[in-house]
């Protein structure tokens, strides 16, 4: 009987258009459930009392998709009508599937040649969608080669009037003669604001670039009914844009990167897309690009049918910790002391939430330049001073003192300080240094350059106006050597935390810190660097945190998860309980009408040892209590989302780990 | 056997190895033209994430310099080929063959500036194994 009283609600419930008002009508239309990115549903026939009765339902194979089975498969499918729509495999092929049953409508493959086989960033994580309100469906695919699909949602063949033959070359009109395979693509999907595909860019890694040079990451909108580029927004301005005195010497000319690889989000009743901007080229040395690099690390809003900019903040001045925007920002309809403002808030890899009013670009909550340590890398010139929110205060630790270090023995905590002790360590925005210099290996950063938050990024729940985001605590050293000049012209690039010396007292089994890793399929992307392979920093090594948007106070944080085994079992912590740790990875979230749904993550990406996990868990998203937890097949990879077809509400999430190919699971109560 | 031969027989051996076991990189182990094949090779499956000048990226290490080399010193190619082909591409490991991935590390050998020679690094494992990666002498 409840499951037909809840479903009377969801039918009866008037149509929720704005943004910020979560998945409506029990669909799910954006990738982050709304356009605002809130990954909230108003749904609730799975609630607290009958969430241990979540079965799977059925399950979708990606195995067979794309040369080479995927396995982290970072997608949230959308649900329009009865039907899934997502991007799957290692050549992003989309795929329609009935959402009651997983049973395969369609499916689109490009096979882009070379430029899909060097593709940067193959990672998918989902589709756009737009109609026209009548017949009109397509769905939005941006290919790993850097080419806009436009498919006809019901047979998810390309649009005949939609570029050419359905697709729109997107390495065109980006002030550079030639882009080269490899150079630029995205790895996440458009979004659709006022009849405009607006696209972002993603670029190889930056942490030892061949070249200063690269190519720009603008923001293109398009139309979404012939794919003609209506607007380029210039993320590093040229001369007569506004910004364009940011970059020294004039470095805007050659310089690259500068784009938006995370999720973007939009207002359609305002007509405003939201753009989170990432850094430029070189991730840690900005001698080749000296000032304070405007649009780089900005929230840039621009009105989505002209591109204009209507305002922006720049988040750090001169990024050289690779702290890029790199989540979704999220809209929120707050109240602060009475006064109703449409928010934005954007989450950050160093652990900031910065708030604005996102009509206006002014911070809810002051915010502050405040001194920061210079560099002291020859050529480099850091900011004086970087931005520092009044509030929310930061939802990880940033920085490190020596009372951040592990003291769970006497033993470990002084072979904790000896290991710090090779390093300058100190607050944030403490800048990488080169290698050796002062008899220092290398700079202790937290949260490191994978951050604090990623992609993942935060939920919101509209109905309250607190936001979570969960985030990961593990340090890592930086350290910067010379290039090569016969392979890079970039002067100086990342080159680890620095060699440890041979034989150095209580240092014989510690991982060498550093940061490039070694990816393998047995052990963890990045080692910890703390005595004997354990974290250097006390837990909790991953957490959820709940912040009041309307006070910008946080409610509760939690560990994420168990003790990650490597952890438990370790023989230099035999007498210790450990308990509520977290494990470092950060969880995917979900909201729903009384629930937040988070899980273990994959712990493929940059995570440290013991990261990642099968489970999935229900919370009381008012308290953070943990009310269920169970195993799926394998690790979530994704963020779930979920919908009501007929009579049931699902709950779909992608999984996978290494050596297990990603699947789509669909849960539901019986 | 002969017994008359043995000692004959056992000394080819002792000297078969100590020959074997002699070989590093700076013997010229690979030809141009096999790190030309390998080249293309890491351009297609490498190249995307440890980028076109072999230094790295995010969470991928640089695979020339003193990093690279201080990781590898000690070690024979033989370990190098193996972990590589049961590793890499780590989005999707274990599908190269062994005589690609081979290819591939006398591309790396060329561009850490150790020596061509005039035969093929053969992708037999025995052959590799006994191959040593170490600072010139």
């Amino acid at each position: 009987m409840r499951r037909f009283a809840v479903l009377a609600i969801v039918l009866t419930a008037p149509v929720v258009a704005l943004a910020q008002q979560g998945a409506a009508k029990g669909e799910w239309r954006y990738y982050g459930g709304d356009a605002g990115n809130t990954k909230y549903s108003p749904l609730d026939q799975i609630h607290a009392a009958n969430v241990k009765q979540l079965e799977i339902q059925w399950r979708w194979k990606a195995e067979n998709f794309g040369p080479r089975p995927d396995y982290n498969w970072e997608v949230t499918p959308l649900m329009i009508g009865s039907v899934l729509y997502f991007t799957a495999g290692s050549r992003r092929d989309a795929v329609a599937v009935d959402a009651a049953t997983g049973e395969t409508l369609w499916m689109y493959r490009l096979d882009e040649g070379e430029r899909g086989e060097r593709a940067v960033r193959t990672q998918n994580r989902g589709l756009a969608y737009w109609t026209d309100g009548k017949a009109d469906e397509r769905i939005l695919l941006i290919s790993p080669g850097y080419q806009l699909i436009a498919l006809n949602a019901k047979t998810g063949v390309p649009i005949p009037g939609f570029g050419k033959n359905g697709i729109v070359e997107l390495t065109e009109g980006l002030d550079r003669e030639l882009v080269k395979p490899g150079q630029i693509g995205s790895s996440s999907p458009a979004i659709v604001i006022r009849d405009v595909v607006v696209v972002g860019a993603a670029h190889a890694a930056g942490t030892a670039p061949g070249s200063k040079e690269n190519v720009p990451g603008y923001i293109r909108g398009f139309d979404v009914r012939t794919g003609k580029r209506i607007w380029t927004f210039r993320t590093i301005p040229r001369p007569g844009e506004l910004g364009n005195d940011t970059w020294a010497n004039a470095s805007w000319k050659y310089t690259g990167n500068t784009g938006a690889w995370a999720p973007l989000s939009g207002d359609e009743e305002l007509g405003y897309v939201y753009i989170p901007v990432e850094m430029p080229t070189g991730d840690f040395y900005g001698g080749t690009h000296l000032g304070d690099n405007l649009f780089s690390d900005s929230l840039i809003c621009l009105d989505a049918r002209t591109g204009k900019r209507i305002w922006h903040f720049q988040t750090i001045h001169h990024d050289v910790w690779d702290w890029d925007l790199s989540s979704a920002p999220i809209l929120a309809d707050i109240t602060v002391d009475g006064k109703k403002i449409k928010a934005v808030a954007q989450v950050t890899k160093q652990a900031f939430t910065f708030v604005f009013d996102r009509v206006t670009g002014k911070p809810v909550w002051p915010i502050e330049e405040l001194p920061v340590p210079q560099s002291d890398v020859p050529g480099e010139k850091t900011s004086p001073t970087q931005p520092f929110p009044t509030k929310p205060k930061p939802f990880d630790r940033q920085g490190i003192t020596v009372d951040d270090l592990i003291d769970f023995t006497p033993e470990l905590k002084a072979e904790a300080i000896k290991i710090a002790n090779q390093y300058r360590f100190g607050p944030l925005y403490l800048p990488p240094m080169v290698r050796n210099t002062d008899v220092k290996l290398g700079t202790l950063i937290l949260p490191h350059h994978t951050g604090g938050a990623n992609w993942p990024g935060g939920a919101l729940d509209p109905e309250t106006g607190i936001m979570y985001v969960s985030s990961v605590t593990n340090p890592d050293a930086l350290s910067l050597i010379l290039a090569d000049p016969k392979r890079s012209d970039m002067i100086y690039v990342g080159g680890g935390g620095g060699r440890r010396p041979a034989g150095g007292p209580g240092l014989g089994v510690s991982p060498q810190g550093g940061m490039p890793r070694f990816s393998n399929t047995e052990g963890a992307v990045r080692p910890n660097i703390g005595p004997q392979g354990l974290p250097l920093v006390k837990p909790p090594w991953g957490r959820i945190t709940a912040i009041d948007l309307n006070t910008g106070d946080h409610v509760w944080m939690i560990a994420n998860g168990d003790v990650p085994t490597a952890v438990k079992n370790h023989p230099a912590l035999k007498s210790v309980d450990l308990k509520n740790t977290g494990k470092p990875e950060r969880s995917p979230l979900l909201v729903t009408k009384t629930l937040l749904f988070g899980a273990d993550g994959s712990g493929l990406f940059n995570a440290g040892p013991g990261a990642g996990g099968k489970m999935l868990r229900a919370i009381d998203k008012r308290t953070g209590q943990v009310i269920h937890e169970f195993a799926l097949p394998a690790s979530t990879t994704g963020i779930p989302m979920t919908y009501m077809v007929g009579d049931r509400q699902y709950i779909v999430v992608a999984t996978g780990a290494r050596g297990v190919p990603a699947e789509l699971i669909a849960l539901a109560v019986p | 056997m002969n017994p008359r031969l043995a000692p004959l027989v056992f000394a080819l051996a002792i000297s078969f190895s100590a020959l074997a076991a002699s070989r590093s990189v700076w013997d010229g182990v690979y030809t141009k033209e096999q790190a030309v094949r390998g080249r293309t090779a890491y351009g297609s499956l490498c190249a995307r994430c440890h980028g076109d000048a072999l230094l790295g990226g995010e969470s991928s290490p640089p695979l020339v310099g003193e990093d690279f080399l201080d990781k590898w010193n000690g070690k024979t190619v033989g370990e190098l080929v193996e972990r590589t082909r049961k590793t890499m591409p780590s989005d999707g490991p274990g599908k190269i063959s062994r005589r690609q991935t081979t290819d591939m590390i006398a591309y790396l050998l060329s561009e850490n500036a150790f020596p061509a020679g005039k035969t093929e690094l053969e992708p037999d494992p025995a052959v590799l194994e006994e191959i040593q990666i170490q600072p010139k002498q």
